[in-house]
């Protein structure tokens, strides 16, 4: 009954801050789209420069070889090695390759070298470009001394080994099906937290708090008061974020919606819960924002919303387990692209409802404990 | 029939913060239908005795029983019983008028049947109906009090709170104000008001003087009086700056205070209020013949508190 007069309050006060319901609706928009255009790590456009100092029927097929694949895009010739260094360093191209004079003559002797410079600040394309360039020269020596010994009638055996690698569940291995799931994650937890964090914060800083714990309600009524409606819009935004991902990014979704849906929210409530303690460690709503950012950082970098969890020195694993993020982004790029069913995922399931428990129980006890 | 509890009874009250006595052993008690004003300087301890009462804050000893309940173990029950009205304005100032008064009324128990006219009647009362649809932020300091005493009333609380409820308010308004709280009173509401004005003080049943934690004086406003002594003595002089720190060195002057161009005193053994307005005379200051003045609320306050800085309101 009480609860009810509660929940109205927060409703008014939500349509009063119109800002807020805006960023609750158009930063999830906003950050899935953004995602699925900048979140690409596939290679394709690198930027290349040559010199080419053979200048032979050779050498410009190799030039031409590299230049038709879609990874590349040939800036320009350069005529030495100064030239070059000034592409790196102007960020014109992000790959140089050199064709070393002779090259034609040592690679009918099946002896040719190339030099290709790599930027190394950008080491995640360009390492991955220089091993096309590899692989392409190797194909093209190939090419040259099977047609030599075809000319003289012979067929050429190189043995050579073929991988054929079969990539599961993301066939393309496109970047934007392995980033999209985790969106949900990012936007629950920067915009849940912040909004459970800031409404209680905001609270105590104006005074409204001492004049609400004045009246017989209880500190349990207050928080349900305030998290419900948070959770309503948390749970409206995974919605909304998943039919963007699935409908507008054409992302597949193969497991089961109730089971999204089930850890939606018991993650909303780990994220609740981390809001509410954070409420209990600020002052004002300026505390509590600059410790919701603070806590942004490491939940992204241990979590594996970009780098994988495998990756961190072993004395951080652990850690990465205590957040929840770690176990939603399993959950979700699991029922996303794997179509993993409830009992793979039981495991993250439990960390993520024992973790929502205890932030939810100690977030509580200080909400009580510092309304004396 | 007998006589009726006392709304509030407070023994022994003691509150440390650390090895600081915020409230020390403080015993007062409220009256059924009684308006009791709580005076003292700021940080004198009222505002942890109020919170105290309404059981927010542990008492590190004494009792406190409010409505006939013990506060430890009723508190909830008693927060219900209770209206507070804080120093400072803390309704939703993103929430209008009604908004609020049906806010307060809901949480507070107020029967939805009843809600609506309730605050209709208390809108009426308090001049409130014209803002109603009003953001209570964008209220003046005055209104924005009578919105806090309209919140706390919905649900007649058989005992009201009100910590220096009119600050910053008119002296129009403040007496609105007290008329309404008369009213409450004479309805059987016990109000325990603390205030730093002395005309709202004198519209109390009862007072008490709190200070450093302790209580210094207690009852009713002319008690309070007789308190602060009758022998004050009032000239008007000319200069009146240099007169007062002439009085100021003359011995047997006590708690010399101007107010405009008159010089109030009091005198203690061994001079006379003539004899000191002829000295007055003497170094060359223009002044009549001293009057006795009745002693207000303030003289007594000041005399209690052995202050003479007079920066009161």
């Amino acid at each position: 009954m009480r609860l009810r007069y509660l929940l109205v309050k927060e409703l008014l006060q939500m349509r009063r801050n119109p800002a807020m319901l805006r960023m609750a609706v158009f930063m999830p928009i906003m950050q899935t789209l953004l995602l699925s255009f900048a979140a690409n790590m596939d290679v394709t456009n690198v930027p290349l420069t040559i010199w080419d100092a053979d200048r032979s029927p050779q050498s410009r097929a190799l030039v031409q070889m590299v230049g038709s694949s879609n990874a590349f895009v040939l800036k320009g010739y350069r005529m030495s090695p100064e030239e070059l260094e000034h592409d790196l360093d102007s960020a014109r191209a992000s790959l140089c390759l050199v064709i070393p004079a002779g090259f034609a003559r040592d690679v009918e002797r099946g002896e040719a070298t190339l030099q290709v410079l790599v930027d190394g600040t950008e080491s995640t394309t360009t390492t991955v470009a220089a091993a096309y360039i590899a692989q392409m020269a190797g194909d093209f020596g190939a090419q040259v001394q099977r047609k030599l010994v075809a000319r003289r009638g012979l067929h050429l055996n190189l043995g050579q080994i073929t991988p054929v690698p079969r990539v599961l569940y993301n066939p393309d291995a496109r970047t934007l099906w392995f980033m999209a799931p985790a969106i949900m994650a990012l936007v629950l937890t920067t915009l849940m937290q912040n909004i459970t964090a800031l409404s209680i914060a905001r609270e105590r800083e104006l005074g409204t708090l001492e004049q609400l714990v004045m009246t017989p309600v209880r500190p349990a009524e207050i928080l349900l008061g305030k998290l419900v409606p948070v959770g309503v819009i948390g749970l409206f935004d995974a919605g909304l974020v998943s039919v963007i991902v699935v409908h507008a990014l054409h992302v597949p979704f193969r497991g089961s919606v109730a089971l999204l849906a089930l850890a939606t929210i018991i993650f909303l409530f780990a994220v609740l819960g981390l809001g509410l303690l954070v409420s209990t460690v600020s002052h004002n709503q300026q505390q509590a924002q600059l410790t919701n950012f603070f806590l942004s950082y490491p939940s992204m970098l241990l979590s594996g919303f970009i780098f994988p969890v495998w990756n961190l020195p072993a004395p951080l694993q652990p850690v990465s387990r205590l957040v929840p993020m770690t176990h939603f982004l399993e959950i979700t790029r699991g029922v996303f692209l794997r179509g993993s069913d409830a009992s793979a995922l039981a495991g993250h399931l439990a960390w993520m409802a024992g973790l929502a428990t205890a932030f939810f129980v100690v977030g509580a006890l200080r909400f009580h404990k510092r309304l004396d | 029939m007998s006589e009726p509890a006392p709304a509030i009874v407070v023994r022994d009250l003691v509150k440390r913060f650390g090895a600081f006595a915020a409230v020390d052993h403080v015993s007062l008690s409220v009256a059924r239908g009684e308006v009791f004003g709580f005076l003292g300087p700021n940080g004198c301890g009222k505002s942890t005795t109020i919170r105290m009462i309404c059981g927010l804050l542990g008492p590190t000893s004494g009792s406190i029983e409010v409505a006939g309940l013990d506060v430890r173990t009723h508190a909830e029950q008693i927060r219900a019983r209770v209206g507070y009205v804080a120093q400072f304005f803390n309704l939703y100032r993103d929430l209008t008028v009604y908004e609020n008064l049906t806010f307060y009324g809901g949480v507070y128990g107020v029967p939805r049947a009843e809600l609506r006219s309730r605050v209709e009647h208390w809108c009426e009362r308090l001049d409130l109906s014209r803002y109603g649809r009003v953001l209570s932020g964008e209220l003046s300091t005055g209104v924005q009090r009578s919105l806090a005493l309209a919140a706390a009333v919905l649900h007649e609380p058989a005992v009201l709170l009100l910590d220096e409820p009119t600050s910053g308010v008119d002296p129009i308004a403040r007496r609105a104000f007290f008329d309404v709280i008369g009213e409450l009173a004479d309805g059987g509401t016990s109000i325990l008001v603390t205030t730093h004005v002395m005309d709202e003080a004198d519209r109390c049943g009862r007072l008490a003087l709190m200070d450093r934690g302790k209580l210094v004086a207690e009852g009713t406003p002319s008690e309070i009086r007789a308190m602060g002594g009758t022998d004050i003595w009032q000239v008007s002089a000319d200069p009146p700056s240099r007169a007062l720190t002439l009085a100021e060195q003359h011995p047997g002057v006590d708690a010399p205070a101007l107010f405009g161009t008159r010089l109030q005193f009091r005198v203690s053994d061994g001079t006379t209020a003539v004899a000191v307005a002829q000295w007055l005379r003497d170094q060359g200051v223009t002044c009549d013949e001293p009057r006795p003045v009745r002693a207000t609320i303030e003289h007594a306050f000041l005399q209690l508190l052995r202050r003479d800085d007079g920066d009161n309101e």
